[in-house]
């Protein structure tokens, strides 16, 4: 028997196609006769965005629905809620912020949904398959939304590379599927879960030298690196964002992160939980490396999205520190870092586009900062108090993350990640620090040199 | 207690730094506003500190006017008390942070509001620090106090301070992040982050030994004792007349303070293995700092080594775990407060009138200014350890506790006396009675006066009477000795009578 009331776990996706189409609608019928129709767009998506967003806080279920590949928990919930935050954050900046407004075109508006969408979609999904379309659904409106900018010849550099890369995962990660099906005979979490913890039961540690499982693994493994930009998957990171917009490299970088560490959270804790001691060697030796990796890699930039885009590096390999611990604990403290984490970075570029906007050429430079004191201190201030929190020092928030991260470390007895972690933020301190540097302790007369 | 009084000592500057924030009007205007907010704020609160004095019961060792939340936020609970050592500090630390507003009254110009800024917030945090009586509490203020030390230093400093800055950030950091580690460590053995459960629980040997390292380098590096105090010099010489003082008077105290009230309470064994090592440390640094000390021409510098100097004389008596040499640690973590930032102040004061730290750019000053030839005097004979001054005090107690146990180091230790009065009345000799230099210069103004003067008068008070500040600290200082039983034949202070503060049995 079918009612409407099954529908419902699905209610704030469903909100946010109808308003979709209503926005089609309406662009069919009034875009010839009204020159400010941009404005409009994104009043209604702050409207529709507040409105699922509200759907969403209302809609909360437990369980799995739609014969096994629609799932809905708390964590979902969680991670639904934040991911529709920053989208709508995001229109709300647009609101203020002009480099923002004009990425948001009728046509990137829809891309835009159709992301957010497919990205809501990736944390419910309950089978590899359906995780795969929805990954798909939210990856693809990014390609086009990368590349329906305009045509520099840097931006359409990072738009194929990041295109040719993500491709490649994505076949990667449909080869891992099909061997994981090939060996479980299953796609759905709760299968999954179950064949591999029989399978444990049954082999102990020799499990990863079971054919195809191993293969399998890492070929998923590898797509989840290249999604979370983890060492040595990473190298499209920082072409990537330093060659497209920031206004689009804003997007990757929260909303992008945000899907991307959900999926490979809920995947690694909670479902192949049993497979963790197979996975847990190549995540701790990522999360190392990234942790290093982006660090000192961060060091040496001089244009400030590439230091953005070797952070990013450094953080996922935090991310993927307490992925490397697994279980639920590691799950929440994932969790939990990223919903300070995602907004810091949000508002963070949200700086770097008022920024960009006062620049003549489009390249936000760390010389672009030199007095920025000066020029605009609150803008100044905010970025500070942003940086601070990046760097993960004690009054702000972030704090708290990393104290959770060293945490679950600690109590799993991972010394190398904690001395990765640790290592890690003194580097990160240091070119965080450098950009308020600039910012604040510069002189003038320096910039003639 | 009708209000919470020591949360009102944390939050009282910074409420002050925020009214800051909504000063505005002609450049003038905002100048003298700020000063007088600062001022009348930083007042504020050490009148406050008196009113805690006031109420506070001298003979009793324990925490006093213990305020404590009921909740705690990731095992971290909003926990302060006072108990005798604390008391000595947030004294120390509300009269310094006044002085400091006064000296630098003149120096900030541009940019004043963030400077009064920072300062009163490095204020609230730095009396958070000596005031939270949870250990992660403590660590929040410990690192927090990172970030307006660096724009002090960052914005204000000299020439070179960005070298500066970066330096004492990222050693401090450095340092922080192993405590913060072994901080998490200690929570998950003994389930609280409150010193007297760490205190009741043991910890192996091997426990002991990576935790102490993970406490001890934090502390160590502000401290700053030998092998890590290489960030010091230039962090001392770039920063501003008000970080120099912040940094020497009232940072390097807390990182004593934290090796007192932490490190050597909770791994007690870890401190009596590596009780050698860190007296070598000691004594290496206090020899080393002072040959240094009297190879420079910068005054400014000077003055930075003998920091370091006088502060390896502080280790050795924490760790010597005897109560004559807690004591004579404490005194002399005091006695280093006032005296390095009295001679920053005078320093700086030298430098507004010629401006160069070179020493032998001055001389023949004593004619030209007696009554700040004679602060000087006072400070830099107090620095050598002459009877009659705080420094005197200190140091012999020091070596007193300190003796039984390494004579030779001591020993080695005790010529400290000798290398302090080479560079120091060499010093002195070169600034005050050097050969003339026809300069014109003009002896210290009011406010100069008014900041140098209360420091001198302290300095020699308490060097007449020493007991007034030991009988505050004594009662907690046998709390924190048996506590862990630490010295396991303490002996029981005999009933103080006044001018008799220094008398100790031999130790059987």
């Amino acid at each position: 028997m079918f009612s409407l009331s099954q529908l419902l776990p699905i209610l704030p996706e469903i909100m946010l196609i109808e308003g979709l189409f209503i926005l089609c609608l309406w662009h069919l019928a009034f875009a010839p006769q009204n020159r400010n129709v941009k404005m409009s767009y994104i009043h209604y998506s702050l409207l529709l965005f507040a409105l699922v967003l509200g759907g969403q806080v209302w809609t909360s279920y437990e369980g799995i629905f739609f014969q096994g590949t629609f799932l809905f928990d708390s964590s979902t919930h969680f991670l639904k809620i934040l991911l529709l935050s920053c989208a709508l954050l995001i229109f709300l900046m647009a609101l203020f912020i002009k480099e923002l407004r004009v990425l948001f075109s009728f046509e990137n508006i829809v891309l835009f949904y159709f992301s957010i969408l497919g990205g809501m979609c990736v944390f419910s999904a309950a089978d590899l398959l359906v995780l795969f379309v929805a990954l798909e659904l939210h990856v693809l409106p990014i390609y086009l939304l990368l590349v329906s900018q305009k045509q520099e010849s840097s931006t359409l550099e990072a738009t194929v590379k990041y295109f040719i890369l993500g491709g490649f995962s994505s076949c990667c990660l449909l080869m891992g599927i099909s061997f994981l099906y090939g060996a479980s005979g299953t796609t759905q979490f709760v299968d999954l879960y179950r064949w591999s913890s029989e399978q444990i039961m049954l082999w102990g540690n020799m499990f990863k030298d079971v054919p195809y499982v191993g293969l399998g693994m890492v070929f998923v493994l590898g797509a989840f690196c290249f999604k979370l930009s983890l060492v040595p998957f990473h190298l499209w990171t920082p072409d990537v964002y330093q060659g497209s917009r920031t206004s689009m490299t804003f997007f990757l970088a929260t909303c992008g992160k945000i899907v991307a560490v959900g999926m490979v959270a809920r995947f690694i804790c909670e479902v192949i939980v049993p497979l963790h001691t197979v996975v847990k060697p190549f995540l701790t030796y990522a999360a190392f490396i990234s942790m290093i990796w982006g660090g000192m890699g961060a060091l040496y930039q001089t244009n400030v999205k590439r230091m953005m885009a070797y952070s990013t590096i450094a953080h996922m390999g935090y991310l993927a520190s307490a992925l490397a611990v697994g279980g639920s604990t590691g799950f929440s403290v994932i969790l939990f870092y990223l919903a300070i984490y995602a907004p810091t970075v949000l508002m963070l570029f949200a700086c770097l586009l008022v920024r960009e906007g006062c620049l003549p050429r489009e390249e936000l430079t760390l010389e672009s900062f030199r007095m920025l004191r000066e020029r605009s201190p609150y803008l100044a201030m905010m970025m500070t108090l942003l940086l601070l929190t990046m760097a993960g020092l004690p009054p702000f928030p972030l704090f708290f993350g990393k104290l959770m991260l060293f945490w679950t470390l600690v109590s799993s007895k991972n010394w190398l990640l904690t001395f990765g972690l640790a290592f890690s933020s003194l580097i990160g301190c240091y070119y965080y620090l450098r950009v308020i540097k600039v910012m604040f302790f510069d002189e003038p007369e320096a910039a003639t040199e | 207690m009708m209000f919470s009084s020591l949360s009102l000592l944390i939050f009282l500057p910074l409420m002050g730094a925020f009214v800051l924030l909504t000063i505005s009007g002609s450049p003038e205007r905002v100048i003298k506003n700020v000063r007088h907010v600062g001022l009348w704020t930083s007042l504020a609160n050490f009148f406050l500190s008196l009113y805690v004095l006031f109420h506070f019961d001298m003979s009793c060792g324990d925490l006093q006017m213990v305020e404590k939340s009921a909740h705690t936020f990731f095992g971290v609970r909003y926990a302060l008390g006072v108990d005798g050592i604390s008391m000595i500090f947030l004294l120390l630390t509300t009269f310094l942070v006044v002085l400091t507003i006064f000296a630098s009254w003149k120096h900030v110009q541009k940019n004043i509001k963030a400077h009064m800024f920072c300062v009163l917030v490095l204020e609230s945090l730095v009396i958070g620090g000596f005031l939270a009586m949870d250990t992660f509490l403590f660590f929040v203020f410990f690192e927090s106090l990172l970030i307006p030390m660096f724009f002090i230093i960052g914005f204000f400093g000299g020439p070179n301070r960005l070298r500066a800055t970066f330096m004492f950030f990222l050693y401090t950091f450095f340092g922080s992040l192993g405590l913060f580690v072994a901080l998490i460590y200690v929570y998950q053995a003994t389930g609280s982050f409150e010193p007297e459960v760490i205190m009741a629980y043991t910890f192996t040997m091997k426990e002991q030994m990576w935790l102490f390292w993970g406490f001890f380098l934090a502390f160590a590096v502000k401290v700053p004792m030998f092998p890590v105090h290489t960030w010091l010099p230039d962090t001392y010489v770039e920063a501003p007349v008000s970080g120099s003082i912040i940094l020497s008077g009232v940072l390097s105290t807390l990182g004593a303070y934290g090796l007192l009230r932490f490190v050597l309470p909770f791994f007690p064994e870890a401190c009596s293995f590596y009780q050698p090592l860190v007296f070598v440390l000691s004594v290496v640094g206090v020899v080393y700092a002072s040959f240094v000390a009297f190879a420079q021409s910068d005054m400014k510098r000077l003055v930075a080594y003998s920091s370091v100097a006088h502060m390896g004389i502080v280790t050795l008596g924490l760790f010597s775990a005897r109560p004559a040499g807690l004591e004579g640690a404490i005194f002399q973590m005091v006695s280093h407060g006032l005296l390095s930032a009295g001679l920053f102040m005078a320093v700086g004061c030298l430098y507004d009138r010629l401006k160069t730290y070179k020493m032998s750019d001055f001389g023949d000053l004593a004619t030209m200014m007696p009554l700040g030839a004679t602060c000087v005097m006072i400070l830099v004979l107090s620095a050598v350890g002459l009877p009659g001054t705080m420094g005197f005090v200190g140091e012999f107690l020091v070596f007193l506790g300190a003796f039984p146990i390494a004579p030779l180091w001591v020993a080695l230790a005790v010529t400290s006396v000798v290398w302090s009065a080479m560079y120091f009345l060499n010093f002195y000799r070169t600034v005050f009675f050097g050969a003339e230099k026809s300069l014109n210069i003009s002896d210290f103004s009011a406010r100069e006066a008014l900041t140098l003067l209360p420091i001198v008068g302290v300095i020699l008070f308490f060097g007449i009477f020493p007991h007034v500040l030991l009988q505050t600290a004594r009662p907690a200082v046998y709390g924190l000795l048996v506590t862990k039983g630490i010295e396991r034949d303490v002996i029981q202070p005999a009933p103080l009578e006044t001018g008799q503060s220094t008398v100790y049995q031999a130790q059987p």
